[in-house]
């Protein structure tokens, strides 16, 4: 309500202001012949001002006053031809036309409000009321949204960001919100201010594996280290290490890790799955050179999200089935991936993944064929040729 | 709520435009005395409701108020709050407000000023300057209005480019549209001459001074953009030739034009018709300027604005000014009157060399710009039109200009002796030569061309103050009266003095550093030593930091001369929060001589060390310090309020000395 009378009232000043000079029964008007004559009398004086100061001598004074009567002549000259003119202006001060400037004053009256609004009532927003940032912050902690909150918290680590528990309480709800960077940051600052405990550590290790696509790197590894410094024994580093040692091409000490866990696995350990399932792809061809870089199939694609593979259900599904239902299933997704690109065979990335798939499932043959498609469809592009080359390297399909 | 009530103040702004448009230019044409009076309280309100606008949007960037989609494109919570105001126009929305916003200023400015001004012609420029208002209100409330709501506001903004979070850009903007809009008063003034088809006694008073006022404004605005690129962007250079630049270059070029142009016409009634063209030019390179710099048509650190449609839109307001101005002065310009006569050697003449000159280099800069742009529309070639083109067009131009320009003060009006006065500048040109020996003799290497424009930055400099001495009689009559002459001298002569010496300057800056610039790069370890041009630099280590909204890396370099510690410089690589966008900050060392220019590069991987690139930039400081005497010696000249008549000598024989100073 009170928008809307600070509209009219801003409104109702303009229109006062504009109307004021149409609604007068006089107005003084300068005429134009004497606003001229009335600077040339002012530079007149001037040059006499000038005289005096010493700036310009006798001479180049009256040269200059010359030059001013010259214009003044001109001036008058040009006044007389357009006089007639002139005149009939004189006349037409008064109301003339066939709208009078009081008419134009009403109109005004009505336009400018009409218009404003119309354009307003389009465009604006009047019922949204203004929203600043410390005002939404105070708003009632039950009510907030998480989005909310953790801007909250956050707004406050940047006041104090040597508080620990602030970063203790934040790095979770990222982490759970898969802003791996962010909880691997408020992790390591948890642990920088409050001690190291297997919690934290553990929250660490798990972000930065998240935020670097699966690939359990250096930092994740010291801290899985150090949790089982801490709790020996931990089954859950030492999957991760023993995962991050099938990553670096350590078959034998992986798969000794591996046994070593399934070995002390409690038979309902969530995990034991894909311990069994890891062990497998590596026995089932050890020797083969293409196991040294495969990696766990689920932990890849899960943290390749940008790549048109599986879905979330699929894998879900995927890990519900029996082993043989597993393989079928697997192989249909191959063949489905096989299928697109037989339509869109220009997607380089698609063919990359469907050789890796080839080459994992032990289907040789289909590998090297599907290299030798890829490679036609690539023939003049040297960066994709020699990814192809490092790829056929890698998985030891020679050329 | 106070948001709303600024974007119902720019529609009421917008709707008064649009009557401030109509009811004046009405009045004049039917000679109604009350309807032309409505342009004077008109123009006022809409610079009061254009006021309250902008503040209502720099409240809601200051308060954070996301709910306003132009702030939550281009704010965030944790900027330093200078940055949440200049962030106001550091976006395509919120600038073009501001253009709208100084438009008005300038109109308010007429209305208010102008009490002396002829009826029919203070409500015909005033028409003509909403009209522009209009098209630009228009314009925003169409496709770029900075007060689009949001109903689901995020949590925080997405920040503004972090390249723009620096103090001499947040000014930028405000002094560079200053200038280009300041021009829209003297191309009012033309149109409204044209409408009327005569030009008052008035109107020759009235442009100059504007021009004036938008000259100074351009000059300043274009040195802030220039010195920030310099020590911002870490490649040591202060002009790149971009097309932006040129596309404030060109108005100031023409707009340098115009203010002499239009000196002659205040003075000597004369070189009307041509005003008129020139200050419908320059206005027009103004609104180009705006479209290439909008449209989207030249990517840069400028083009936030990347949006076809809008930049059809200016196409079509910067078609119907242009196109319309030049109609109409086809139409038109033969009803004017003209002024008095000249000889070509006299100080119009000098003024009109002038203006052959300046405009010839506009239009070089115009096909340097635009040649790229037409042949990639045409034929698709990408080609560049860099440096190398302007330094072989740009420079033999301004080489006579710059050498005449001492000349022009010199001369009477009407009709001048150019072989009295060049035996003047002879002291002059003696202390040019002698500086060409000078550095000749200091410099090792270089082109030949840079001693002799050091002789000619020497020459305009010395020629600059001669001038003084000149009208103060140094040497010819005692000390109290050279002191009484030049406390007495006009300061519009104190202006042009100083403007001619900052060109000098700028010249002696521009050619000490393109020609004499060291440059090294390398990589040191934390201990190492390096020397260039007389310093000797000891990289001591990098050390993390963190800013309000940025972490940095700043590296540590001890500077020594001559065996002494002179300073410590910190440049420093910043990675902002939001958007996360790397920067690089030069560790500068400024003195007389020269800038010692330090950029940090990266770490290498290999041995802990860190590249770097140092220069030496001699006598950089005095382009920025030219500059801004410039703006200085404009600001002196716009102070004096006389009305002046420039008077010609009588002829030779009758004067009582050749050496009498021409009337000011």
């Amino acid at each position: 309500m009170i928008l809307w009378v600070a509209f009219a009232i801003a409104a109702a000043a303009v229109i006062a202001a504009v109307a004021r000079p149409m609604l007068a029964t006089r107005v003084s008007s300068v005429d134009p012949q004497q606003a001229d004559l009335a600077i040339y009398r002012d530079q007149l004086a001037e040059i006499d001002a000038d005289l005096d100061r010493g700036l310009i001598n006798p001479l180049e004074a009256e040269s200059a006053r010359v030059e001013l009567a010259r214009r003044l002549l001109k001036t008058t000259d040009a006044s007389r031809q357009t006089g007639k003119a002139s005149e009939n202006d004189q006349d037409a001060a008064t109301p003339s036309g066939p709208i009078t400037p009081t008419q134009i004053a009403y109109a005004t009256a009505a336009v400018i409000p009409l218009l404003t609004l119309a354009i307003y009532l389009n465009v604006g927003s009047p019922n949204l009321p203004g929203m600043p940032l410390s005002a939404r912050m105070q708003t009632d902690p039950g009510k907030a949204s998480v989005e909310q909150l953790i801007a909250k918290v956050e707004a406050q680590l940047r006041e104090t960001p040597q508080d620990g528990r602030g970063w203790d309480a934040i790095a979770p709800v990222y982490l759970r919100i898969r802003r791996f960077k962010d909880a691997a940051n408020a992790f390591s600052q948890a642990i920088r201010l409050e001690g190291e405990t297997p919690k934290r550590l553990r929250g660490f290790a798990e972000a930065t594996v998240m935020a670097n696509n699966g690939i359990v790197a250096e930092p994740a590894k010291k801290a899985y280290a150090r949790i089982l410094s801490l709790q020996p024994g931990d089954s859950e580093s030492r999957f991760w290490l023993a995962l991050a040692d099938e990553q670096e091409g350590k078959i034998t000490a992986a798969g000794a890790a591996y046994r070593s866990l399934l070995a002390q696995a409690p038979d309902d350990a969530p995990w034991k799955r894909i311990v069994e399932s890891r062990l497998k792809a590596m026995e089932g061809d050890s020797g083969d050179a293409s196991n040294k870089v495969s990696q766990p199939q689920t932990e890849k694609q899960l943290s390749q999200p940008k790549l048109p593979g599986p879905t979330q259900q699929d894998i879900a599904a995927a890990q519900k089935l029996s082993k043989a239902d597993q393989k079928a299933f697997i192989n249909s997704m191959v063949d489905r991936l096989a299928g697109k690109l037989k339509d869109d065979p220009q997607d380089f990335e698609g063919w990359l993944r469907l050789v890796r798939a080839y080459t994992v499932l032990g289907r040789k043959e289909d590998a090297s064929k599907a290299l030798a498609t890829a490679r036609k469809n690539v023939d003049n592009d040297t960066t994709k040729q020699a990814r192809l080359d490092a790829l056929a390297n890698e998985l030891g399909l020679g050329t | 709520m106070i948001t709303e009530f600024g974007h119902f103040a720019l529609i009421l702004a917008v709707v008064v435009a649009l009557f401030q448009t109509v009811v004046p230019l009405w009045g004049a044409l039917t000679n109604e005395p009350r309807l032309m009076a409505t342009a004077k309280p008109a123009a006022i309100f809409q610079l009061v409701l254009l006021v309250v606008a902008f503040l209502a949007l720099t409240h809601a960037y200051v308060v954070s108020d996301f709910s306003v989609k132009n702030v939550a494109s281009n704010s965030h919570s944790t900027k330093p709050l200078i940055y949440k105001i200049s962030g106001v126009w550091g976006n395509h929305e919120g600038s073009m407000l501001l253009w709208v916003l100084i438009l008005a200023t300038f109109g308010a400015a007429v209305a208010v000023f102008g009490r002396n001004l002829p009826e029919s012609l203070r409500a015909n420029v005033l028409s003509v300057q909403a009209s522009i208002a209009l098209a630009f209100g228009i314009f925003i409330l169409a496709t770029s209005n900075p007060f689009t709501r949001l109903a689901a506001p995020p949590m925080d903004g997405r920040g503004l480019n972090p390249i723009l979070q620096d103090p001499a850009l947040a000014f930028h903007p405000p002094f560079l549209y200053a200038g280009y809009v300041g021009f829209s008063i003297a191309f009012s003034f033309a149109v409204a001459a044209l409408i009327d088809g005569r030009t008052d006694a008035a109107w020759a008073r009235w442009v100059r001074p504007w021009t004036l006022a938008a000259w100074m404004f351009l000059t300043l605005g274009i040195a802030m953009g220039s010195w920030w690129a310099y020590y911002e962007l870490g490649w040591g250079g202060w002009w790149f030739w971009d097309p932006v630049e040129n596309a404030s270059f060109m108005p100031w070029l023409a707009g340098t034009a115009l203010l002499h142009s239009a000196l002659v016409m205040e003075k000597r009634e004369t070189l009307k018709v041509w005003t008129i063209l020139l200050a419908i030019l320059t206005f027009s390179l103004s609104l180009m300027g705006t479209f290439l710099v909008r449209s989207g048509v030249l990517t840069s650190v400028h083009a936030f604005a990347v949006d076809p449609e809008r930049g059809v839109a200016i196409l079509m307001i910067m078609v119907l000014f242009v196109g319309g101005a030049l109609t109409l002065f086809a139409a038109r310009a033969g009803e004017l009157r003209q002024g008095g006569l000249f000889s070509p050697i006299s100080r119009e003449g000098a003024l009109v060399f002038n203006n052959v000159i300046l405009t010839t280099a506009t239009a070089t800069v115009l096909v340097g710009t635009l040649y790229p742009l037409l042949l990639e529309g045409l034929t698709g070639a990408k080609i560049s039109v860099g440096p190398p083109f302007f330094n072989m067009t740009f420079i033999p131009l301004m080489i006579p200009l710059l050498i005449a320009m001492p000349f022009g003060p010199f001369l009477a009006w009407k009709r001048g002796d150019v072989a009295a006065v060049a035996q003047r500048l002879l002291a002059a040109a003696l202390i040019g030569l002698l500086a060409m020996v000078a550095t000749m003799a200091l410099s090792e290497r270089g082109p030949w061309l840079a001693p002799v424009m050091m002789a000619i930055g020497v020459y305009v400099m010395v020629g600059a103050v001669q001038e003084l001495a000149f009208r103060a009689k140094v040497g010819k009559a005692d000390r109290e009266e050279v002191m009484r002459r030049l406390w007495n001298l006009p300061r519009s002569v104190y202006g042009t003095a100083l403007a001619h010496f900052g060109i000098g300057m700028m010249v002696i800056g521009i050619v000490g550093t393109s020609a004499y610039q060291t440059e090294r790069v390398l990589v040191m370890k934390p201990g190492d030593t390096t020397q260039i041009a007389g310093y000797s630099l000891t990289f001591k280590g990098v050390a993390p930091n963190r800013g309000p909204n940025y972490r940095e890396q700043i590296g540590t370099i001890a500077v020594e001369r001559n065996g002494h510690p002179l300073t410590t410089l910190q440049p420093s690589k910043r990675i902002y929060d939001s958007p996360p966008q790397p920067t690089s900050e030069a560790g500068i060392h400024a003195s007389w001589r020269g800038d010692l220019y330090t950029v940090l590069g990266d770490a290498q991987k290999e041995d802990g060390g860190f590249a770097f690139r140092l220069y030496f930039n001699p006598l950089v400081r005095f382009i920025w310090l030219g500059a801004l005497v410039m703006f200085i010696g404009g600001g002196i000249s716009l102070s004096d309020r006389r009305l002046r008549v420039g008077a010609p000598r009588k002829s030779r024989g009758k004067g009582p000395s050749p050496a009498m100073a021409p009337a000011e």
